[in-house]
């Protein structure tokens, strides 16, 4: 019966009759699976088809039957670093990679226990960077390799996954716990009709999610067992918008964090399975960017790991003869590109080989509690980065930072960039690092740098907008 | 726990289903299932150390009734055995004194538990005592002002006679820690609340279908508008220069105003929902408080149940209080409008200093609280003034036109209020308020938005909020006209309202999804 005066002058101005109980609850059992049914229709148009994850679940689910004895686990920057085959053809060791995209590290350990649980692996490389264990764990990842997961499970696993997601302490709180229930909110293509459009094209064409992964990633190409990676080359002028500080922030490792990390530790070791926890490569000076805090919060996690009994490598303190990235290896400040990790799995190879030995590789790298040593082993400009000032009179000054080794004598040039591209100097080299622009200028400064004694052009630049 | 969560939801379902169940098979005692569902709510979500405040101020308003009751009977006994009339005069002076030093120890006992809580390390601070106002690592229990004026007016209401006094001491902890206003409110009245959780509650008398419309609406609120907006605000108030320009201000302040109202009002959609799934409604504390048309108006709709907690415990004690009745017969020399406003004016200052106050003791809130009583109590002075006024302009021959021109009156005096509850320095507030109205340069916003951290994506996705807003509002205006907006969308077709769920659903999901970084709790949950 309704009983507010609202109530019975709605129903008395649609002249209705109360509806039973019966009806009600036919009712909202067809409210409910209309939800669903919407919640259906939108996770098959905006939910990613073809994404990372799901590619690596796939074809981790089509390697069933074949060997594997080490696997990688972790974030991109550990999906770029490691080249299975390269690893493979100089260990002799059966690798796969289960690193995704934003692989968050409960997710890193589902991965590893799987591996554990399936292939009985005796090796487990965890590749980590500053940001795995600084910043909250992002829900959308977790929704998209959970996602990923149930693909090829049977229901009631998948149904277990999906819960085992929901009550995690990550979700089980929080709003993402009921809001994970619409998976397309979280793991959804660009919101524009024309990606929207050829994502359902893309789930229509019958192509498998490898092959749509391809579409999707442009760029992207899968090199088998697990591993997929991009040739593009980092253009070091954009040094200062590439840093992960600039990108995400600077805070302490988080506590949280840390105990996942040991939560990997322990599963391997009850297992009898090795663990490896691999810092991954990165330019200079997106290591340089981060300062002190770098080695104080990375000798936190190296100790953790260390008195767990695993083995921790830090792959930007590695000694040259050991391993020297080249300027072309990066395709951004964090990742490898397909080169870069052929390189870099070539020198891990060697680091495995000495562990396998029974050989100290701490010893193969620098150590955080000698950071000026590492400061001082770094013989290049890694990159310039610039800075603009106002006066109280309008003048603009202009202020080069370089990423360097302490040892590394630098000189400047500015040179005013007009809209054309011509060139006018402003400053020519000299060990100043700023110069005042003359009033009036437009365009951008080209901040040159190299190191005192070279006569090339510029070894590092970077450009500098003026206000207008 | 955030309310809109598997673990909320997963709670509120055991308390339903073992509060029903008690209820059939022992419904004397049903209300004890409510009990250990609200302490039970205090220890997941605030933290069990500060569960004895709690525990301590129920106490005191519990006990302190009892020894006023005996004391009321011991009080009728000596008057009944006086012998004569200035003995029984005399009796019951005594007891009076008695009573009221009673009242006063226990109000000091609660009150003083609230002010050490929330004041006393920002007092340190503000002397140059403490380091910073948080330097004491003092615990703020969950919702301490809340079930502290609660209990309050349990104490004065049973002081007044208006009840009889709970003895059961477990029944009046209930009564305190009603877990679903344990968060932010609303502050309920022991008349209206105590019954209702005491009483028998079947199932069936449940409004659901309601409870859950209601609860959705308050989580659009609180996260597509509330959630939405609270990074861009904070950018631009984190960063206030001498040459912020006048209009980032007000777009900061406007954006301020929605998410205040969707994060308060939202999360008080949401608790109400749940205590009616238990059958127990809760007061009302927001009337469409952007439709108002006066300041005052403003204030009788927005946080209703701290204003009328104000009203009954401050203003009309003050008000007819002996200084203020000698101070408006004085008045009145000057004339009968000031004779009886002027010590309304000066209740509504009292008022509206405490409600600064209770917001924080730093100096921008007392400013807040300050600029509120001081526009109210002029409007008031000023009455027969802008009557006169409306007379001559003959605005009653355009009564809609003129009650929206003094609705949007009132949304810009109210905004500029605001502008001394975000801005957390009263200086800056100051600084804000004058390039408002001296340095708008509307052309610099973009560039200065920019420098403050705001992302082109951050502004593309306020169509989000905007979206959320123009329906809140237009629910508003049909709520405004009597309409029963809830009725309407549970009488239409259940396809359409599924069609209707989903795309309110899919608000919520993409907003929350995009707010990651938002913490789930609410502004008013540690005041």
């Amino acid at each position: 019966m309704p009983t507010s005066k609202g109530e019975r002058t709605a129903h008395a101005a649609r002249g209705a009759v109360p509806r039973s109980r019966r009806r009600k609850v036919v009712e909202t059992f067809v409210v409910l699976a209309v939800i669903v049914a919407v919640n259906a229709l939108c996770s098959f148009a905006l939910e990613q088809y073809g994404s990372l994850s799901s590619v690596m679940w796939s074809e981790y689910r089509a390697a069933a039957g074949e060997r594997v004895d080490t696997v990688v686990v972790g974030s991109s920057t550990a999906q770029r670093a490691f080249d299975p085959q390269v690893l493979d053809a100089d260990l002799g060791t059966a690798t796969f990679s289960m690193a995704t995209p934003a692989q968050q590290l409960d997710d890193s350990y589902t991965a590893a226990r799987q591996a554990i649980e399936d292939h009985h692996v005796r090796r487990v490389i965890l590749g980590v960077d500053y940001e795995s264990l600084s910043l909250e764990n992002w829900a959308g990842s977790h929704v998209a390799f959970a996602r990923a997961k149930m693909q090829g499970e049977p229901l009631p696993q998948a149904v277990a996954d999906y819960w085992g997601l929901l009550v995690s302490p990550v979700f089980f709180g929080r709003a993402d716990s009921l809001c994970a229930l619409f998976p397309w909110g979280y793991n959804h293509v660009k919101l524009d009709p024309g990606s929207v459009a050829d994502n359902v094209r893309e789930r229509l064409s019958g192509d498998n999610t490898l092959e749509a992964a391809k579409v999707v990633n442009g760029g992207w190409t899968y090199y088998g067992r697990g591993y997929g990676n991009y040739d593009d080359v980092i253009d070091y002028a954009r040094a200062r918008e590439s840093t992960s500080v600039a990108l995400h922030g600077l805070s302490d490792f988080k506590e949280t964090c840390l105990d996942q990390v040991e939560a990997i530790v322990r599963l391997c070791r009850e297992n009898g399975v090795q663990l490896v926890v691999v810092v991954t490569p990165r330019p200079a000076f997106n290591v340089l960017a981060y300062g002190e805090r770098y080695p104080g919060q990375m000798a936190r996690l190296q100790q953790l790991v260390e008195d767990e009994g695993a083995t921790f490598v830090d792959a930007n303190l590695l000694h040259a003869e050991t391993y020297s990235p080249q300027d072309a290896d990066f395709g951004d400040g964090e990742h490898l590109n397909r080169d870069g990790a052929a390189r870099f799995s070539r020198a891990f190879a060697t680091v495995l080989q000495a562990l396998d030995a029974g050989q100290d590789v701490s010893s193969l790298s620098h150590s955080y509690g000698h950071w000026d040593q590492y400061l001082a082993s770094i013989r290049q400009i890694s990159a310039v980065a610039s800075r603009l000032d106002v006066g109280d009179g309008g003048d603009v000054t202009v202020t080069a930072q370089t990423y360097t080794g302490t040892d590394v004598q630098v000189e400047y040039r500015f040179l005013l960039v007009d809209k054309d591209g011509a060139t006018t100097l402003i400053q020519d080299w000299s060990g100043s690092d700023s110069c005042n622009v003359p009033r009036g200028s437009r365009g951008k400064v080209m901040v040159c740098a190299r190191q005192v004694g070279s006569t090339a052009d510029y070894e590092r630049y970077c450009m500098q907008g003026l206000p207008h | 726990m955030d309310l809109l969560s598997l673990s909320f939801i997963l709670f509120l379902a055991v308390s339903l289903a073992a509060y029903y169940l008690v209820g059939r098979i022992a419904p004397r005692v049903q209300w004890v299932v409510l009990l250990a569902a609200s302490l039970a709510f205090y220890c997941l979500v605030g933290r069990w150390q500060t569960l004895a405040y709690m525990l301590a101020c129920a106490a005191v308003t519990w006990a302190a009734p009892l020894a006023l009751a005996r004391m009321d009977e011991r009080r009728r006994a000596e008057r009944a055995s006086a012998p004569d009339r200035a003995a029984r005069r005399a009796a019951g002076a005594a007891w009076g004194r008695r009573r009221r030093a009673v009242l006063a120890a226990a109000l000091a006992a609660c009150l003083g538990i609230l002010a050490y809580l929330k004041y006393w390390n920002v007092l340190l601070f503000e002397a140059g005592l403490a380091a910073s106002p948080t330097s004491l690592g003092l615990l703020l229990p969950l919702g301490v002002s809340f079930y502290t004026f609660q209990a309050v007016s349990y104490l004065v209401d049973a002081y007044n006679g208006r009840f009889e006094p709970q003895r059961n001491f477990a029944k009046h902890l209930l009564f305190v820690s009603w877990f679903p206003q344990v968060i932010q409110g609303p502050i309920n009245r022991y008349a209206d609340l105590g019954p209702q959780l005491l009483g028998y509650r079947g199932a069936r008398s449940v409004r659901w279908g309601r409870a859950a419309l209601r609860f959705g609406y308050g989580a659009l609120k609180k996260y597509a508008i509330a959630n939405m907006l609270a990074g861009t605000v904070d950018k631009v108030f984190s960063g206030v220069a001498p040459d912020v320009p006048g209009s980032a201000v007000a777009f900061g302040v406007l954006l301020y105003s929605a998410q205040q109202y969707g994060d308060f009002s939202g999360g008080i959609d949401m608790v109400r929902a749940a205590s009616a799934l238990f059958g127990v409604d809760m007061a009302e504390n927001f009337r469409r408080p952007y439709l108002s048309v006066s300041l005052a108006d403003f204030w009788r709709r927005w946080h209703v149940t701290l204003g009328a907690w104000m009203r009954d415990y401050v203003f009309f004690p003050f008000a007819v209080s002996r200084p203020m009745r000698a101070l408006g017969a004085a008045a009145s020399r000057l004339g009968p409008h000031l004779g009886r406003t002027l010590p309304a004016c000066a209740a509504n200052l009292l008022v509206f200093l405490l409600v600064g106050l209770w917001h924080g003791a730093e100096p921008h809130y007392v400013a807040w609280g300050l600029y509120n009583g001081v526009v109210i109590a002029l409007s008031d002075l000023l009455a027969p003034a802008f009557r006169r006024a409306r007379e001559a302009l003959r605005v009653g021959a355009w009564p809609r036109a003129h009650r929206a021109l003094c609705v949007v009156r009132t949304f810009l005096v109210v905004n500029i209020g605001w502008y001394f509850d975000r801005v957390y320095d009263l200086g800056d507030s100051l600084l804000c308020l004058r390039n408002t109205f001296a340095d708008f340069a509307p052309q610099r916003l973009a560039l200065w938005l920019s420098q403050a951290g705001v992302r082109d994506s951050d502004l593309k996705f306020m169509v989000l909020p905007a979206v959320a807003c123009l329906f809140v509002f237009v629910v508003s205006l049909l709520q405004e006209n009597g309409v029963d907006v809830a009725g309407r969308v549970l009488g239409w077709n259940c396809v359409v309202r599924g069609l209707f769920y989903s795309a309110v659903i899919g608000l919520i999901v993409v907003t929350c999804f995009l707010t990651q970084d938002a913490a789930g709790g609410f502004m008013y949950a540690n005041f």
